[in-house]
């Protein structure tokens, strides 16, 4: 759990790290008023600074929350990934096939091997919801989605 | 007098059979689209414009304000149903009605929530009726310093969505701010962080709800393999129309959200959305049993739909009376008047009166055909999710994929979504909370905005802001609200040890 | 072992997927005559922003009136100010297909932004109009003409919509020939500037004649100069800035561009039919009139040259503002 949480708590802190710099590049004041930069850089900071007294707070708290109790069990962890990796290869694929085959396929993959329904309904569902969302968003609604445009 | 005439000249003008019609088709066109997460009510009248031009002005009108006040409904019913809110002010919906649906109720929080609504709609309706000359003249002169004001009331309901620390509450809503800064800022004619060329434009905060709230609350769902059981499909008319008991203990809270609502709600930009946060906020300080609210509390998803449904005709004030959009969904209504040849603007109730009061008629009968309607769908909304709720999680995914699409046509919002969902999926499982995080995207460049405008107005003076009557109330309200809060903590604490003695 | 096979399968349907929609896409060999497929117009802002309007009334126009046979698709690339259109648009460079809306984003953009590319990037076709900018003032105030403004004590406070936009521009140089500080205040849209100025939270503001025109009609507001080297028909009383004896005719423009390195004869092609075009009647009464935009026709390298020069002038203002370097 705490691994988890000082990853979270780092990679908030790089981002604020990130838009001090990019604050080097905008004016503090102006005229009569404060200047793009100085809101941005004064919350940056504080961001900065509250990410480290919780990183601190994180190491010497006590073991009420979360100690000893793993942030995610090996298989919670593996049906997580395998649904991230599965939707990021869905949008990936958007721009060579549309969005409707791809949500298709993903939510086929996810029904059948993370879910571990027959493949049966796992079709089923699958093709039904595609059919229905294509009608809704492309049909219906005119949303130019990518995809069996005829 | 002169208002009843007129609307009564505007019930005239769509009293037909058709136009009942095309107004009903519309409701529930609107409550569908609504309810979509990524399509509110600027998309729903984009893209119902096309089919209203075959059609007379009167019914053409009819039918978008049906689809305008449809999607105000419609906003509640993913917030309940899959904890998915398809723009800001539904995420306070949200934070008690998907507690509800869990505990499976949730046939009962969207019933209670289309009461509330329509109790919302119908008071901001009274206000766009009777007080739309007075509010244009009192909104006229709210300037730069009073809304600054107004966004500072706004962000002190941060405290209160904090929940267990104060700390990861500011934190996250300093990540908010930083996020909401993103893009090009009119102010100083800078861009700021923008790292790719679709971030010149900033991130569109309905990405990021839809990121943190759907794709977050699915990879929780996945990893914990949790699956929804609200029993099988059934038509039981018990579950979804509320008791009398329900109704009596929301009425007061829908009355003081709807006033709320009409009193905020009607400021432009994001008058509605602070609106819903202030109501919620209202209930759960003067609740007797506070520690309800997230929870699932009846009272935090009445206030805040009052509130929200408050605020829609609200946004239609200034553009019946001056042709400036309150709201992004107004601003499509504007064009879609000008291109039914009308000239929004001064001159509009002068040369065009009764096409308003048509306008303003079919608002009236949109809101209670929405109420019966609502109450009608909800059998069949709770009944689909039934259907599904095996299957729930990739069905959800690719519905943001798809709503996130829509939001601007292109996969930029995609990835905003995944990013983001991410992000929500671990404030969810270390308990960071969301809610300071939304609002302050949706805060923070009007707060700064408005803090400049009002320098520069003044040139520099910041006495200005407690030198204009109207801000240095809010600002004394502000202080009243923070004492008072502080005094309570000290009054209970000293209670406490006093029993302790 | 099933499964595996199963997962194998599932995945070389994607990748053969893909590998197809490839092939089609495959570039197809330049011909003699052009159009040799659809137009396709692309609007760099969302459906009914001003790009999409523009577009799509030419689009019917052009068939309607029979001077383009071929079919026109209307593409929406909205985002980053423009610069996902014209992204969209470079990207096709050499291919004459595309044709592309542009407003003043497309030089200001470029500015403001690392984005890569900039306006030279494009092949300019046509300026269609342009949409002057006024001087307003509430009618209840006591100025009756821009010098009454210009010659006041007291500190003058002038909305327009965001810095370095075409109406801070030319606040800036109007302060600068006269001499008188002006203090521009940026709002975010038209809608927020006329509610202040109804307000009295400013003093003046720079804005469009379609923005102003009911409100001055109405009696509210009072124009007191255009940006237009001579008067308009639609407000004849306004005197230019030029009469008024301040050179300002800074103006807003709206045009067309397609990519860079098109043929010779795609460039003439869509010349000849945009001519055709802005010279129908229904051009005039569907678009100039409806949005209220000053004709002001260039064609081919006068409106490069043109863009040449609104870019010197905003980037040498951006520059004296600090908002470039």
């Amino acid at each position: 759990m705490k691994i988890a949480e000082r990853i979270f708590i780092l990679f908030m802190g790089v981002f604020a790290a990130v838009i001090i710099k990019e604050c080097s590049k905008l004016p503090i004041g102006s005229e009569y008023t404060i200047g793009p930069g100085f809101l941005p850089r004064f919350i940056a900071y504080a961001m900065l600074l509250i990410s480290i007294m919780l990183l601190v707070k994180s190491f010497n708290k006590n073991k009420t929350d979360g100690k000893g109790k793993p942030f995610i069990v090996k298989a919670g962890f593996m049906r997580l990934i395998s649904f991230f990796i599965l939707l990021l290869l869905a949008v990936v694929s958007v721009d060579f096939v549309g969005m409707f085959i791809p949500l298709g396929i993903f939510m086929i993959l996810i029904f059948k091997f993370v879910e571990r329904y027959s493949w049966l309904s796992s079709v089923k569902v699958s093709v039904v919801s595609v059919i229905v969302f294509y009608f809704i968003f492309k049909v219906w609604l005119g949303v130019p989605i990518p995809g069996f445009s005829f | 007098m002169e208002s009843l005439q007129g609307l009564a000249i505007g019930f005239k003008e769509i009293f037909s059979m058709y136009n009942m019609l095309v107004i009903f088709a519309g409701s529930m066109i609107g409550t569908v689209v609504g309810a979509l997460p990524g399509l509110g009510p600027s998309a729903g009248i984009a893209l119902m414009l096309p089919l209203t031009f075959s059609m007379p002005v009167n019914s053409a009108l009819c039918l978008l304000v049906g689809v305008y006040m449809g999607t105000m409904y419609g906003g509640r019913i993913t917030s309940i149903l899959i904890n998915t809110p398809g723009d800001a002010p539904a995420i306070m919906t949200a934070i008690d009605g998907y507690p509800l649906m869990i505990q499976g109720k949730g046939g009962l929080a969207l019933g209670i929530s289309a009461f509330s609504s329509f109790a919302g709609g119908f008071f901001g309706l009274l206000v766009l009726v009777f007080g739309a000359p007075v509010v244009t003249r009192i909104a006229v002169n709210f300037g730069p310093h009073e809304y600054f004001m107004l966004m500072v009331m706004g962000l002190c309901t941060i405290s209160l969505l904090a929940g267990k620390s104060i700390l990861k509450a500011i934190f996250m809503s300093l990540f908010g701010f930083l996020i909401g800064m993103i893009g090009s800022d009119y102010v100083s004619g800078f861009v700021r962080f923008a790292f790719t060329p679709e971030l010149i434009e900033g991130v569109d905060f309905v990405a990021i709800i839809i990121g943190l709230y759907g794709i977050g609350e699915v990879l929780i769902n996945i990893e914990k393999s949790v699956r929804l059981d609200l029993g099988k499909p059934a038509f039981k008319i018990k579950e979804f129309i509320p008791t009398k008991k329900d109704i009596a203990a929301t009425s007061m809270p829908t009355l003081r959200g709807s006033v709320i609502g009409t009193l905020i709600g009607i400021l432009p930009g994001a008058g509605g959305t602070i609106a819903t946060f202030l109501s919620y906020a209202v209930e759960k300080k003067i609740s007797k049993h506070p520690e309800k609210f997230g929870n699932g509390a009846l009272e935090g998803v009445a206030a805040p739909e009052g509130a929200n449904n408050a605020s829609v005709p609200g946004a239609l004030i200034p553009l019946v009376t001056l042709g400036i959009p309150g709201s992004g969904g107004t601003a499509i209504m504007l064009g879609a008047l000008i291109m039914y040849g009308l000239r929004p603007g001064p001159l509009l109730m002068v040369e065009s009166g009764n096409i308003v009061w048509a306008m303003i008629a079919g608002l009236i009968i949109a809101n209670i055909m929405l109420l019966f309607s609502n109450i009608l769908l909800i059998p069949v909304f709770i009944n689909i999710i039934r259907l599904v709720q095996k299957y729930l999680s990739p069905i959800v995914a690719a519905l943001c994929v798809l709503g996130a699409y829509s939001l601007n046509y292109g996969l930029f919002n995609v990835w905003v979504i995944l990013v983001f969902g991410i992000i929500g999926y671990f404030m969810k499982k270390l308990q960071y909370p969301s809610g300071p995080l939304i609002l302050s995207v949706v805060l923070a460049p009007l707060t700064e905005n408005y803090f400049r405008q009002s320098l520069m107005i003044s040139h520099g003076n910041y006495g200005a802001f407690f030198a204009r009557p109207v801000s240095l109330g809010i600002f004394i309200v502000i202080v009243g609200a923070v004492a008072a809060s502080i005094i309570s903590k000290l009054m209970k604490k000293s209670k406490k040890q006093a029993l302790a003695k | 072992m099933k499964k595996t096979i199963m997962v194998l399968l599932i995945v070389s349907l994607f990748i053969l997927a893909v590998g197809c929609s490839k092939e089609n896409q495959a570039p197809e060999q330049p011909k003699t005559t052009f159009p040799e497929r659809p137009l396709e117009f692309v609007a760099c802002y969302a459906p009914g922003g001003g790009h999409d309007v523009m577009l799509r009334t030419m689009a019917k126009i052009l068939a309607d009136e029979g001077i383009v046979d071929t079919a026109i698709n209307v593409v929406n690339k909205p985002g980053g100010s423009g610069a996902v259109g014209m992204g969209y648009v470079n990207g096709h460079a050499g291919d004459g297909h595309y044709l592309m809306a542009t407003t003043s984003s497309f030089i200001t953009t470029p500015l403001n932004s690392d984005i890569g590319i900039n306006y030279k990037d494009f092949t300019p076709i046509a300026r269609l109009g342009i949409d002057p900018e006024l001087v307003l003032v509430n009618s209840k105030s006591g100025y009756q003409t821009l010098d009454d403004i210009l010659k006041s004590d007291k500190p003058i406070n002038v909305g327009g919509t965001g810095q370095g936009t075409i109406e801070h521009l030319v606040t800036v140089r109007l302060s600068k020939l006269s001499g008188k500080k002006l203090n521009f205040i940026p709002y975010q849209g038209d809608g927020e500037v006329i509610a202040a100025l109804m307000g009295n939270q400013i003093d003046m503001t720079i804005t469009n004649p379609n923005t102003a025109y009911d409100y001055i009609k109405s009696g509210d507001f009072r124009a007191l100069a255009i940006s237009t080297t001579e008067r308009i028909d639609l407000m004849a009383d306004v005197p230019t800035f030029r009469e008024l004896g301040y050179d300002i005719t800074l103006s807003l423009f709206r045009g067309v561009a397609a990519p860079k390195d098109i043929p010779e004869e795609a460039k003439a092609y869509y010349v000849d039919i945009i001519k055709k075009m802005v010279e129908t009647e229904t051009w005039k009464k569907d678009y100039l009139e409806k949005n209220m935009i000053t004709p002001g026709y260039l064609e081919g390298e006068e409106y490069a040259k043109y863009l040449d020069e609104m870019n010197q002038i905003y980037e040498e203002t951006l520059r004296e503002l600090g908002i470039i370097k």
